[in-house]
């Protein structure tokens, strides 16, 4: 470690212990010398029919809000929405996109995890059947221009003040969070204005906005109108925590529901899941570390599978019918009160099947199930009364 | 001064017996531990091929981030586990590392073998050049045995009657390994052996 004064021009890097340097003796930024690669260049595209089609009409607080961030946008301000899980916050700003594609401006669609591109893309393509939508994310990046792209964080050091619109989804998750390469990535990335889109969004992130010309529209309403699941909390020792877990899942599985096991681990996950594939065959784990990951997602889906042990890689933008949850361990350090409340919200998003168990396994009911706990009850009580934060 | 490990960024803890015993170290003792030491050796064409490691895990990703996204300072970390082994195999020993296309090294900037028997001070010769056109990963396996574009160049000659080490990062089908020792045996070297650090374990059949 050499003592320079450098600043890497991609990142903003400038701590001594990332800093390498090559053959030629030149510094150069270690964090993100991975992110090498082509960049894109500007074109206007010459499609001119950008109609939007849904298969669901939008709810009126839905239509409400998305009219004032369009009107927001025109106004030039910068815009955080903080909606509950599964309030349709993707559909909240299709009206944006298709005004600012009518103009021809360049809009983009960021989210820190691979799966959500892999998950939102079909979905923004039936939105805009005649637009040409480009998912760009790690081992898929062969196209980079298109009408609309959908891409992780990381792939944002391509586009240099490109994006006239920018929306970024699920800003406190893993691995954007408290990542300040990302972070001056993404403000790199933005020519015109961004809008940040949160179901669990920190005091300083509000704070940050309001102070970079924003404004926080608020939903707590999910688009079929029902109350969020309230999670139960089940208190176990260690060993019982396992047979709490199964007798759950057996009796979801008698009512012909899917279900998530959420483990903090991989190696819980595992030793979880050969314990209850004993009693339970059809069933699979899935962790980063899978290969075939999106297979056996793809899998669960189709309906192959009536359980599936996960590390919390599925807890954010993951939408299935008639989904349960059991989140076994609650009550390990590595979730706190944004985690718990995205898992929890992966239940009843669908509007055949609004309602949908939540239920926290663990030793401890420690602050932060309290919190999560809590903080639902509040969206509710918000929701029911009408009453603003 | 300060130490930090190149591959997790971690600051190094002191240690005096380290510091005496090894004066130049770079990685940290975790991360060392992850790297999964697998010996083992074939035998080719009459030559001798040792491997340290299976084509997998923390090794596998230092050496795509050194040869693939540039990062240079990784040059003496991935070979560090095991020089004391290597120096003892290459006792009287002079290394040729085994080329690779001139177009994947002028965009590299580097040639990645030499420049990691540079660091740790191992005795190399460049004597063998590659003019192949195509890249040997782009090809299918059954078609690489057919691109033998290994040839010798001038350097080649002060290796008569020498014992040589053909040296290599990955090995996959051995058909890059062949053409090298049939290339370099033109020249008539005392003894011929191999070391590769990684095998990829599932394209052997």
């Amino acid at each position: 470690m050499r003592n320079i004064s450098f600043t890497c021009p991609i990142c903003g890097n400038s701590d001594n212990k990332y800093i390498g340097f090559d053959i030629k003796n030149k510094p150069y930024c270690r964090l993100c010398c991975r992110l090498s690669g082509s960049k894109a260049s500007y074109k206007v595209s010459n499609n001119v029919d950008y109609s939007l089609h849904l298969d669901y009409p939008l709810s009126e607080k839905q239509q409400e809000i998305a009219n004032q961030i369009k009107s927001h946008l025109i106004e030039k301000h910068n815009v955080l929405v903080h909606a509950v899980t599964g309030a349709g916050k993707t559909e909240l700003i299709y009206e944006s996109f298709k005004y600012y594609l009518s103009k021809n401006l360049k809009v983009g669609f960021a989210t820190p995890r691979k799966d959500v591109v892999i998950d939102l893309t079909p979905r923004f393509k039936d939105a805009f059947p005649k637009c040409n939508v480009v998912s760009i994310y790690g081992d898929h990046s062969s196209v980079f221009e298109g009408d609309i792209l959908v891409l992780t964080t990381h792939q944002l050091y391509r586009y240099n003040n490109y994006f006239d619109l920018i929306v970024l989804d699920e800003i406190d998750a893993f691995p954007y969070k408290g990542n300040k390469q990302l972070e001056t990535i993404f403000r790199k990335c933005i020519k015109g204005n961004y809008v940040l889109l949160s179901a669990t969004p920190s005091s300083s992130d509000i704070k940050k906005i309001k102070e970079d010309n924003g404004v926080v529209l608020q939903l707590f309403e999910r688009y079929h109108k029902h109350d969020l699941p309230l999670p139960t909390f089940i208190k176990g020792n260690y060993y019982s925590c396992y047979l709490k877990c199964l007798k759950y899942l057996r009796h979801f599985i008698k009512e012909n529901k899917k279900v998530f096991v959420f483990t903090p681990t991989i190696d819980i996950g595992k030793s979880l899941y050969s314990f209850l594939s004993l009693f339970i065959k059809n069933g699979d784990f899935v962790s980063s570390k899978e290969e075939e990951r999106s297979l056996i997602i793809e899998r669960f889906k189709k309906g192959y599978y009536s359980y599936l042990v996960t590390t919390s890689i599925l807890e954010r933008g993951v939408t299935i019918e008639n989904l349960q949850v059991i989140v076994f361990r609650a009550d390990n350090t590595i979730y706190d009160c944004a985690s718990l409340i995205q898992i929890a919200g992966r239940a009843g998003r669908k509007i055949k099947s609004p309602n949908g168990q939540v239920i926290f396994i663990g030793e401890i009911y420690n602050d932060e199930i309290k919190k999560a706990i809590t903080e639902i009850k509040k969206y509710n009580e918000v929701k029911n009364n009408g009453k603003v934060l | 001064m300060e130490r930090y490990c190149k591959v997790c960024f971690e600051k190094i803890k002191f240690s005096f017996l380290r510091n005496m015993i090894e004066s130049k170290y770079s990685i940290c003792s975790s991360c060392q531990e992850k790297i999964k030491v697998d010996f083992s050796s074939i035998k080719v064409d009459g030559v001798k091929i040792k491997f340290l490691s299976l084509y997998d895990g923390l090794l596998k990703n230092m050496l795509l981030s050194y040869k693939e996204s540039n990062d240079f300072e990784l040059r003496d970390s991935i070979l560090y586990f095991f020089l004391p082994y290597i120096k003892l195999y290459s006792l009287n020993c002079i290394f040729v590392p085994i080329p690779s296309s001139k177009e994947s090294n002028s965009k590299r900037g580097f040639n990645h073998l030499v420049e990691i028997l540079k660091v740790h001070k191992l005795k190399y010769i460049d004597a063998l050049e590659n003019v192949s056109t195509k890249n040997q990963k782009e090809l299918a396996a059954n078609k690489r045995m057919n691109n033998k574009n290994i040839v010798i160049n001038k350097n080649a000659y002060q290796l008569q009657d020498k014992k040589i080490i053909l040296f290599d990062d990955v090995y996959t089908t051995g058909s890059t390994f062949i053409s090298s020792v049939n290339a370099i045996k033109k020249i008539s070297p005392k003894k011929i052996k191999g070391l590769i650090i990684m095998k990829n374990q599932f394209q052997i059949n």
